[in-house]
């Protein structure tokens, strides 16, 4: 199939996150735990309207994708993330970008530096 | 969503960002952490947490009515938000410079600057005259003083003390949360007597389904009243223990689930609380006599070329 002209897709943030937890969380428990946290505070509908998905996720940070219209209510979904396989996390959004570039050069190598 | 909500973060380090944690809070980092409570690491370990979450200013609160009411009040208290150990924990030693200290300076709040430690206190009653004698009692030696109630008569009555901080209208239990009501009057009277209500994400994290939709619809109806009389609105983290705290973005998102806007979650957790600081400060130190009335040193007096040249009208 034709990929969709550029002026058609939809826009997108990339907001870079850090969990914070005492041991390391895996990447496929989190995200499970990213969507059932939001199936549980927006409902399956609203949360499908985000349009969250996770793009990367290694040594506790990673970026997360949502739609332009919805970075609040995904960072509201990661604020109300309490627990990711049994262990207490803490999920914090360092910012939002409009590209994973912006991203990962703004946000996430100041993450992995330890800042 | 608004259209604004589009737009990519900026890098808002020379912003000041509140919080209002528990008092126990700074014991738990140092247990987590392996460090004495009385020692320098101490403070630094406490400042690198809230620094990761960009914090620049941070309310520790205790309970006001903990020797009045003993044990019984401290019943379901799982989160941790007695602030036994404080009177020898690692609290005492983060406060530093308070509105009690002569150089204390709100205008300072400067990227740069260490983090503020405040002190809070919380209180809790069962009624007005216990309220009003608490407050009496408690308002001379905090910085910040909140109100906790999910009772009609109480949130009342906290709203009309002109000693009162902030009203936070959602009740302490952490199994079975309740969130007050308030009308058109109790909002015309905070509106006034610019007392502030607080909500804090505490209580949404550890509820589920019912309960929490519940909660949400409560608290999103207050707003929307609270809105409609321009009552100043706080959102803090009210943190009890180590995994409740959550960042500013996170709480500015949180206040948009409630129905406030990106202005006004971002004052909520930016400007208001030290708005509110600043006029305790200036009571505090005398400058101000009563409501309205307040002596000005000359730089501050305005000449009428400055008033007309602020209106607009030149």
């Amino acid at each position: 199939m034709e990929p969709l002209l550029p002026t058609l897709r939809g826009r997108k943030r990339y907001i870079a996150i850090e969990v914070l937890s005492d041991e390391p969380i895996q990447r496929n428990a989190f995200i499970n735990a990213v969507s059932y946290a939001g199936c549980s505070l927006l409902g399956d509908f609203g949360f499908s309207k985000c349009g969250v998905s996770v793009l990367g996720f290694e040594d506790n940070t990673g970026i997360i994708m949502c739609k332009h219209t919805a970075v609040s209510e995904t960072i509201a979904v990661l604020a109300f993330m309490t627990g990711v396989d049994g262990q207490s996390v803490i999920v914090r959004s360092a910012g939002v970008s409009g590209t994973v570039k912006g991203a990962e050069t703004k946000y996430l190598k100041r993450l992995k530096a330890g800042h | 969503m608004a259209a604004n909500d589009s737009a990519p973060k900026t890098d808002t380090a020379s912003k000041t960002y509140f919080d209002y944690v528990s008092a126990a809070l700074p014991d738990e980092i140092c247990a987590k952490t392996g460090c004495d409570p009385k020692d320098n690491a101490m403070t630094e370990n406490v400042n690198r947490f809230f620094k990761k979450f960009n914090f620049t200013d941070v309310i520790l609160f205790q309970k006001g009515n903990q020797n009045q009411k003993g044990n019984q009040n401290q019943k379901g208290n799982q989160s941790g938000k007695t602030g036994q150990n404080d009177q020898n924990g690692a609290f005492q030693n983060l406060l530093n410079p308070t509105l009690f200290n002569p150089n204390f300076d709100p205008a300072l709040s400067e990227n740069g600057r260490p983090i503020r430690y405040l002190k809070g206190t919380e209180i809790e009653a069962d009624n007005e005259n216990e309220l009003y004698s608490l407050i009496k009692k408690e308002r001379p030696n905090t910085d910040f003083l909140t109100v906790r109630s999910a009772d009609e008569k109480i949130i009342r009555a906290a709203a009309e003390s002109p000693d009162t901080d902030a009203v936070i209208p959602i009740s302490n239990n952490p199994q079975k949360p309740a969130a007050g009501r308030i009308n058109h009057i109790v909002a015309k009277i905070a509106a006034d007597k610019k007392t502030a209500f607080a909500f804090d994400i505490a209580p949404f994290l550890f509820v589920k389904g019912y309960r929490r939709s519940k909660l949400f619809a409560e608290a999103a109806e207050m707003v929307q009243i609270l809105q409609e009389y321009n009552v100043p609105t706080l959102l803090f983290s009210g943190a009890g223990t180590l995994f409740e705290q959550r960042g500013p973005y996170e709480l500015e998102a949180f206040g948009q689930l409630l129905g406030l806007t990106q202005e006004e979650t971002t004052a909520a957790v930016s400007t208001l609380p030290g708005e509110i600081l600043k006029r305790r400060q200036k009571q505090k130190s005398g400058v101000q006599i009563m409501a309205g009335a307040e002596i000005m040193t000359d730089a501050e007096i305005m000449t009428d070329a400055e008033i007309l040249n602020e209106n607009g009208d030149i």
